[in-house]
């Protein structure tokens, strides 16, 4: 759906997107992440063709942009992260003056439906000089989903909202990929990505330094998994015990419950199940302690890793 | 200002020879002119082919061309300081601008000569001392002290072929209402019947004042004896023996000039090239330069429109898309004369060669050169397309009302029915307009097919002065623009911008 | 195909904008101020001029207050246009329309046509105006007026491409409206100036004064390229001649001066790109 080969953008001596090879397949949702500067806003300008590149290039739908820019455009929606509306305008006048852009077949039904979908049907005839920062945002997705489009491009989608309003979002976008759409998330928001996105890309310093599924990052990352356990009753020899395992890094005891570091090459936990039983023990709790995509993005940002493409480490 | 100083020198010329004419007259009247007069005697004896020149002849082949008036160098001018004299051949170019006939030349330093298109204007080629004369910024030629025609066959080239070559030819200027008046250009055979029928008329006009003052004398003579008869025996003659006096003869009141050569230039509309070819065959060195030949722009008829109560406040209207604006007067007289509107900057360099800054920097400015006088035509006044009125040429006459105020009238021309205006002239010939009431008019010319002269109309409109009324007008746009804003206002509310 | 979507692009951008002039007051109130000050000037010359002399022969006197209200409107619109761009990247509504089916042509065109639309409005409201000044000073309301008014909308059109191109050419508004204000008045002063000299052309001038005048007509010979006031000053020349070739010629020059300055204002816009 979204592919770009080298794509480097230059301003001057800065370099803000440098050779980045991403692959957005369809269907799929896409978290793009990385910090402030990080290069992703101008990898979404370039994706659009608001910015030409310095090098290489992007495909949308297999073809370059400038091969069918008008058909192109239309098969996109666009939420970006500040939305610059007509003030002058009601939020009617607004999506209307979008859907007939877009060429949107009975516009008037579906600008119902889309602003009933970000409940603001209620509030089409005021004018957009009076709306909060989060209608205008949920008018900007409104807009965005509009046309039906089959790639969304999100940019901090759910910066303004209120949990109320991030969940209504969050639902739209996962009701829209049940369609079949294919959704760029660009956010700060981890907890959101980690929700709700199939694969993430982490961008620094105008690379991408990881991109995979989260299961699958996660498990890269990893060098030791964490188990913590909880006991019927405290018992020492289940504590040797589990010390004496080969592939068990550290054990640490308080009182019922036993924390143990297992190598992260394979899941250990039955193996550890199955040695406090003979030792006595009874576990009414295990849980693995997973890294979280914050976890991830901290450890892969402050880095710098570029271990996790799949063009594996640059140079 | 030009003009008018080239004009006093050339009236000045004029009357020197009306003076030395009369002062010929009057010896011939005191017996010592015998011999002059013997010699107009035996010229008119001769008819055509008179040996020696009459003085009239004289005089008027004395004359400077209109080119030598124009940029004759004064004695004052050539005595000041050490201008540098440098002998060239030069162009002296007399070119038609509509009404008479102007006064050039080209020196060598000037690349382009400027002509009328479709008109006859002269050209000679002649060796002359010329000098830059730096306070007018002009060029002059010391025409008196050297005038030398450079012999040759003058080429016209287009496009680098020549397309005509012209011989010198006779030319004569011909006024036919004295000068200042009509300016007529006669060439070759013609130019010279038509300076020898001035000739001898002028001659004729002398020999009649002859005659005059030799009746004159016979007249006086009888009535000294008349006089001394009665005053002898006391007794008065009958009126019917008393002698009637001589009638002074009227001089002629047109002028010609004696016939000169030159080459005479008429050419359609384009940039040519000219040169001399001498008679060894060779082009003549400096003589080979451009010639512009430009037409006019738009052609139309002029109108010099005065008002009747402010008649010495006239004005011209050339434009035939100027309407009359009325604003309370509704009588005034049109003096209407044909008018071709030309890129000032060729117009203007045209007569002015010689001056080198003349005309700069007004390539991008067109003018209305006034032609001769239209006197064949009725003026009609239509209202609504329909002729209303025919109004023909007459004289008028402005004559000042008795008394302390400082009024005048203008009245028709007709001294035969009043006593007033007889042994005057008419003031203005010219068409008088009086329109009635507040209506809007057309005016325009025809001629006597009734066709209507191409340029000549124009709209007369009474003006209505609204006061500030008209200001409420433009108050419209702010009207609708409030009930746009209060139409807004009702469909397109600002909410309070809380969720919803 | 794209042709077609471009187009569409074009119109539907062009109806927005239009739809959001008419709406505000401000067209309305500066149309009301042009016609004042239009009428001032006819009042306070044309009819004050014929009053003082009882008869006197002009060229259609609605012409000059029409000359400054026309004037004056497209020097508005052209304000306008060369505040729009530059406004609608600093406001980022530019960014949001180029996330869809718009490209630059179809952008610097929907501009160009809005401020087209907005003039024939004014046109409108001029020919109400003019034609009711006429009725009741009985002026005249001749077919040369509306030759002149036809000719105005080529003027918007050379005034708006310039605005146009100064909005693309800098990338804040204050900076296009001080160059779009500053280049308008120099070629109004100039043209007033050349205009005067040119007047005196027949009067006996120090030569000084003649070589200021060539070095002003070798000016005006580049200038009057650049000046988009020069093609309408050519135009009403033409009107006034009876010239309809001078006057084709006139509109065509005029479209061929905003052809050639939208096609730099394109050309502009994509080196610079949208973003802010």
């Amino acid at each position: 759906m979204i592919e770009t080969v080298r794509l480097t953008k230059k301003f001057g001596d800065l370099t803000a997107v440098d050779s980045l090879n991403l692959h957005v397949e369809k269907g799929e949702i896409y978290g793009f992440l990385g910090p402030n500067g990080a290069g992703k806003t101008t990898t979404i300008m370039m994706i659009l063709g608001l910015l030409p590149p310095t090098e290489g290039e992007v495909r949308l739908f297999g073809k370059r942009i400038s091969e069918d820019y008008f058909n192109i455009k239309r098969r996109i929606g666009v939420l970006a992260e500040v939305q610059y509306l007509y003030e002058e305008m009601t939020a009617l006048e607004y999506l209307r003056f979008f859907g007939q852009l877009y060429q949107v077949e009975n516009v008037d039904q579906r600008i119902k439906e889309t602003l009933g979908r970000v409940n603001l049907y209620d509030r089409r005839n005021e004018l957009l000089k009076g709306y909060s920062r989060g209608m205008k945002q949920k008018l900007g997705l409104a807009r965005a989903l509009l046309h039906d489009p089959e790639l969304l491009l999100l940019d901090e989608p759910v910066s303004a909202l209120d949990p109320y309003g991030i969940k209504e979002v969050r639902d739209i976008l996962l009701e829209e990929n049940a369609k079949g759409k294919t959704i760029l998330i660009s956010s700060h928001i981890l907890s959101e990505v980690e929700r709700i996105c199939h694969r993430v890309g982490i961008m620094n310093k105008g690379r991408l330094l990881a991109e995979d599924t989260m299961a699958e990052l996660r498990r890269r990352l990893t060098e030791e998994v964490e188990l913590t356990l909880e006991l019927e009753e405290e018992r020492e020899e289940v504590v040797a015990a589990l010390r004496e395992l080969p592939f068990v890094v550290g054990v640490s005891s308080n009182g019922k419950q036993i924390t143990v570091k297992t190598r992260a090459d394979q899941d250990y936990r039955g193996q550890v199940s199955a040695t406090v039983s003979r030792h006595g023990g009874v576990v009414i709790d295990l849980r693995r302690h997973e890294m979280s995509l914050e976890e991830a993005f901290v450890t892969i940002t402050e880095k710098n890793l570029s271990l996790l493409t799949k063009e594996g480490p640059a140079a | 200002m030009r003009f008018s100083r080239y004009l006093a020198i050339l009236i000045s010329l004029v009357m020197a020879v009306a003076l030395v004419g009369a002062a010929w007259a009057q010896e011939a009247e005191s017996g010592q002119g015998e011999e002059p007069q013997q010699e107009v005697a035996g010229a008119e004896s001769d008819g055509q082919g008179a040996e020696a020149p009459s003085p009239a002849q004289q005089m008027l082949e004395s004359l400077p061309d209109i080119t030598e008036i124009a940029t004759q160098a004064s004695q004052e001018q050539i005595g000041q300081g050490q201008p540098r004299l440098e002998e060239q051949v030069v162009y002296s170019v007399s070119p038609w601008n509509g009404r008479e006939y102007k006064g050039t030349f080209a020196p060598r330093q000037v690349d382009t000569i400027y002509l009328m298109a479709n008109e006859y204007s002269i050209l000679n080629v002649q060796r002359t001392q010329v000098y830059f004369w730096p306070i007018t910024n002009e060029y002059m030629a010391d025409w008196f002290g050297l005038r030398e025609e450079v012999p040759g066959t003058l080429e016209i080239l287009r496009d680098g072929q020549v397309i005509d070559t012209l011989e010198r030819t006779e030319y004569s200027y011909y006024f036919p209402s004295g000068i200042g008046r009509e300016q007529r250009l006669y060439l070759g055979e013609e130019a010279v019947r038509v300076y020898e029928d001035y000739r001898n008329r002028l001659n004729a006009y002398y020999d009649a004042v002859s005659a005059y003052y030799e009746a004159h004398r016979e007249w006086q003579r009888q009535m000294d004896e008349i006089l001394r008869e009665v005053q002898e025996t006391g007794q008065y003659k009958d009126p019917s023996e008393i002698p009637e006096p001589p009638k002074q003869p009227t001089p002629p009141t047109d002028f010609a000039y004696s016939p000169r050569t030159a080459f005479a230039v008429n050419l359609p509309e384009g940039r040519y090239q000219v040169r001399l070819r001498g008679p060894d065959g060779e082009i003549v060195p400096d003589t080979t330069k451009t010639l512009e030949v430009f037409d006019s722009r738009r052609q139309g008829v002029g109108y010099l429109v005065i008002p009747e109560h402010k008649w010495t406040r006239s004005f011209q209207t050339n434009d035939p898309s100027d309407i009359l604006y009325l604003d309370g007067r509704r009588v005034f007289y049109i003096v209407p004369h044909h008018a071709r509107e030309f890129n000032f900057y060729q117009y203007v360099k045209m007569a002015n060669l010689h001056k080198p800054l003349e005309g700069e920097g007004t390539r991008s400015v067109w003018t209305w050169a006034q032609f001769e006088p239209i006197t064949q035509a009725k003026l009609q006044v239509l209202h609504n397309g329909e002729v209303i009125e025919e109004i023909a040429l007459k004289p008028y006459y402005v004559r000042q009302t008795p008394g302390y105020a400082l009024g005048y009238n203008i009245v028709e021309f007709d001294p035969e029915n009043d006593p007033l205006l007889q042994g005057r002239s008419p003031t203005f010939e010219a068409y008088r307009v009086e329109l009635e009431g507040d209506k809007s008019y057309q005016l325009r010319f025809v001629d006597d097919a009734g066709n209507v002269l191409i340029g000549s109309a124009r709209e007369v409109r009474p003006i209505k002065s609204p006061g500030n009324a008209v200001y409420a007008i433009p108050l419209f746009p702010f009207a609708v623009g409030l009930v746009v804003f209060g139409w807004r206002r009702a469909t397109a509310r600002v909410g309070k911008g809380e969720e919803a | 195909m794209s042709v077609g979507y471009r187009i569409h692009a074009i119109k539907v951008s062009t109806k927005r904008e239009i739809r959001s002039t008419l709406y505000g007051v401000g067209i309305y109130v500066v149309l009301a101020l042009i016609f004042l000050i239009s009428s001032y000037v006819f009042v306070n010359s044309t009819l004050r001029s014929v009053a003082d002399a009882g008869i006197q022969a002009l060229t259609n006197p609605i012409t000059s207050p029409l000359f400054v209200s026309v004037g004056l409107a497209a020097t508005y619109l052209g304000l306008c246009s060369s505040l729009s761009i530059s406004r609608d990247r600093d406001l980022g509504t530019m960014e949001v329309l180029f996330y869809g089916p718009v490209d630059s042509i179809s952008y610097v065109l929907g501009k160009y046509f809005h401020q087209l639309l907005a003039y024939l409005v004014i046109l409108v409201f001029s020919l109400i105006n003019f034609y009711a000044i006429s009725l009741v000073t009985n002026v005249g309301f001749s077919i040369d007026i509306l030759s002149i008014m036809f000719l105005s909308i080529f003027l918007t059109s050379c005034m708006v491409s310039f605005g146009i191109l100064l909005s693309v050419s800098t990338r804040r508004v204050i900076v296009s409206v001080v160059l779009f204000l500053a280049l308008v008045l120099f070629f109004l002063v100039f043209s007033m100036v050349h205009t005067w000299i040119m007047s005196i052309a027949g009067q006996n001038l120090t030569p000084t004064m003649v070589y200021v005048r060539v070095i002003l007509d070798n000016a005006n010979n580049f200038i009057k390229w650049i000046s988009p006031v020069d093609y309408f000053l050519r135009g009403m020349s033409a009107v006034f001649r009876q010239d309809p070739g001078g006057y084709a010629l006139s509109i065509l020059s005029s479209l061929i001066y905003s052809l050639v300055l939208l096609s730099l204002s394109v050309g502009m816009f994509q080196r610079k790109g949208v973003r802010r």
